[in-house]
């Protein structure tokens, strides 16, 4: 028998400084009641506490706006959090995969189908049925964009020949989606709002959808977390540890591509939210990815309902699509972390 | 426990990438002893070990544990009787040291159910083992290449499984952890599991029960350390860089594989 180490896990010596789950989980909490109060406050003419005087306006508009951002933000910090961990790539988000892209090239045909039949679909005017019509839709179109992207890159062995394969498919999915809008003016009206992404469309249905996919989604995902940490062995490991691993691999895509089929469904294309909120928790805490899922679910809600009240005030009365802050901060931690990557891989 | 011998391949044959890199594989491995596996580079160990491991299908041949062809086990039956640890540069990841320990009760207690307390006794154990303790909660990513070589192999022997297959388990150790490991090694084998161990340093392997030597996808010698016929194939398969010696200390001949510059 070998010597026994003289620390052990639970002695301070052995604990390092990062927060611990629950902190980190409470903390992300009060963020976001901090920001729902300000979502609940930001109006088109600057911030307003009137809460009595303005109660139908909120329950209207700016709570289910408020509501579906947080939904929506956490379904895409979910949705990157299963892509990091299934193809073992930190640089991994629905959007860089080509899911994002997918799901877009879905909605799009499902609003140029109406157009055809006459109907003008678009985010601001869908009612339920068309709603539920564009999450499957952008579900079926998600797991394309993902289905093309491993085509392409040879599986998910090579984490950035995976990523410029997701680059790939998007650039393609989205000239396809270029191509039919200009078929149908009609239908182009309904893309614009959808390709900058935004979150000014989200009304008490889309809070009902994005809602009830999370909350199917996050505990199935949780309780499969474990099919991600064994995957950091490798595949032939988690093989060994007993996993039916291409069984349990698609599913957990199949969670991916819903999950961001839903927030692309209503919030359209909105980049690197899926791609912040993991590596933001990692940074924080050193957590087994049933945990980290969680988390990422409230970092990525709180990202894209803080990137929502930023969009309704930063140039108020004017509002900016929400997908175009959260591309241009996404874009620029994205620059950050592919520095740092080649930095490592030179060291 | 099983009968000897415990995992047995019969006439192995695998391709990759439409070249052969086993050919007609016969091997044994009994309950109660470990065994080294040794041979030049692409000889074909690890190919041999992931077969034994029903991590790949052959071509031809099968292998049978405990007397039934592995392909009749379940994957979960199949994963408490055989732990595999793979070459490290597959394991990459930011979860703690301790967790990844923990992997190694999964077969255990099946990914939808939880650890009790013989699973965390089970990885106490290991990491103590492997002395791997003290970094428990640092990401495997941050550790040092021996430090996470331990963490994997301590993860490896978590599973208390009848039968071990280390692949290269050696590397980026230092010199007291892989003697520490052939003694883990050893008091497995000595308590009744049968251990087959890839190795590239063949004085460690000759401290081995039996040595299996392997060349261009063929075994070549199944020996036990001391025999003449096996150093006289190790000479000759490693083309003469190195001379068997043998040294007597407490009682016990040691074999040293010596470099011939």
């Amino acid at each position: 028998m070998m010597r026994t180490a003289k620390v052990t896990a639970d002695q301070p010596g052995a604990t390092d400084a990062r927060w611990t789950a629950p902190r980190l989980a409470l903390a992300l909490c009060a963020v976001i009641s901090g920001l729902m109060v300000l979502g609940l406050a930001a109006g088109s003419e600057g911030w307003s506490f009137a809460w009595r005087a303005e109660a139908d306006l909120i329950a209207a508009i700016r709570a289910p706006r408020s509501l579906g951002a947080l939904a929506a933000g956490a379904l895409l910090g979910l949705a990157g959090a299963l892509a990091q961990g299934l193809f073992r790539n930190p640089l991994a988000d629905p959007y860089l995969l080509g899911s994002a892209a997918g799901a877009g090239l879905g909605v799009v045909l499902f609003i140029f189908a109406g157009s055809l039949a006459g109907a003008t679909l678009g985010l601001a005017n869908a009612g339920w049925l068309a709603r539920l019509g564009l999450v499957g839709a952008a579900f079926a179109g998600a797991l394309v964009g993902v289905s093309m992207t491993l085509l392409l890159g040879g599986g998910a062995a090579r984490p950035l020949v995976l990523l410029l394969a997701g680059v790939v498919v998007g650039v393609l999915l989205a000239a396809v989606s270029d191509m039919l809008m200009l078929l149908s003016p009609e239908a182009m009206r309904g893309k614009q709002a959808f390709l900058l992404g935004t979150t000014g469309f989200l009304g008490w249905s889309s809070v009902v959808v994005l809602g009830v996919t999370l909350v199917l989604a996050l505990p199935l995902a949780v309780r499969f977390a474990g099919v991600l940490d064994a995957l950091v062995l490798g595949e032939a490991s988690a093989t060994s540890l007993g996993l039916d691993l291409p069984k349990l691999r698609l599913m957990l895509v199949l969670l991916m591509a819903l999950c961001t089929g839903a927030a692309v469904a209503q919030a359209g294309l909105i980049a690197f939210v899926g791609l912040v909120a993991p590596h933001l928790v990692r940074r924080l805490v050193t957590v087994r990815h049933g945990a980290l899922l969680a988390l990422s679910s409230l970092s990525g809600g709180a990202l894209l309902l803080a990137a929502d009240v930023a969009a309704r005030s930063v140039i108020a009365p004017q509002e900016l699509p929400v997908g175009v802050l959260t591309a241009v901060v996404g874009g620029a931690y994205l620059l950050v972390l592919l520095r740092r990557r080649a930095k490592a891989d030179h060291v | 426990m099983f009968e000897t011998p415990v995992l047995q391949g019969d006439g192995l044959s695998l391709r990759l990438g439409g070249r052969p890199v086993l050919d007609c594989v016969s091997v044994a491995l009994p309950a109660g002893q470990w065994v080294a596996i040794v041979g030049p580079n692409g000889a074909g160990k690890s190919s041999l070990l992931s077969l034994l491991a029903g991590l790949r299908q052959p071509l031809t041949g099968q292998v049978r544990l405990g007397g039934r062809p592995l392909s009749e086990w379940t994957s979960a039956a199949r994963a408490r009787q055989i732990a595999w640890l793979a070459q490290q540069g597959e394991a990459e990841g930011e979860i703690a040291a301790r967790d990844v320990v923990r992997l190694g009760r999964l077969p255990h207690h099946g990914l939808l159910g939880a650890p009790g307390p013989d699973d965390e006794a089970a990885v106490n154990a290991a990491m103590a083992e492997t002395e791997c303790s003290a970094f428990a909660r640092r990401r495997l990513n941050e550790l040092s290449g021996g430090e996470r070589q331990r963490v994997l192999l301590a993860r490896a022997l978590a599973v208390q499984s009848p039968v071990l297959l280390l692949d290269e388990p050696t590397a980026h150790l230092d010199a007291p952890h892989q003697r520490a490991l052939l003694r883990s090694v050893t008091q497995r084998a000595q308590a009744g599991a049968a251990v087959a161990v890839v190795l590239h340093d063949l004085t460690l392997a000759l401290a081995a029960d039996r040595v299996w030597l392997m060349n261009a996808g063929r075994l070549v010698v199944d020996a036990r350390p001391g025999d003449p016929a096996l150093h006289a194939a190790l000479v000759s398969v490693f083309q003469h860089a190195l001379a068997i010696e043998s040294l007597e200390r407490e009682g016990r001949v040691h074999y040293v594989a010596r470099p011939l510059l």
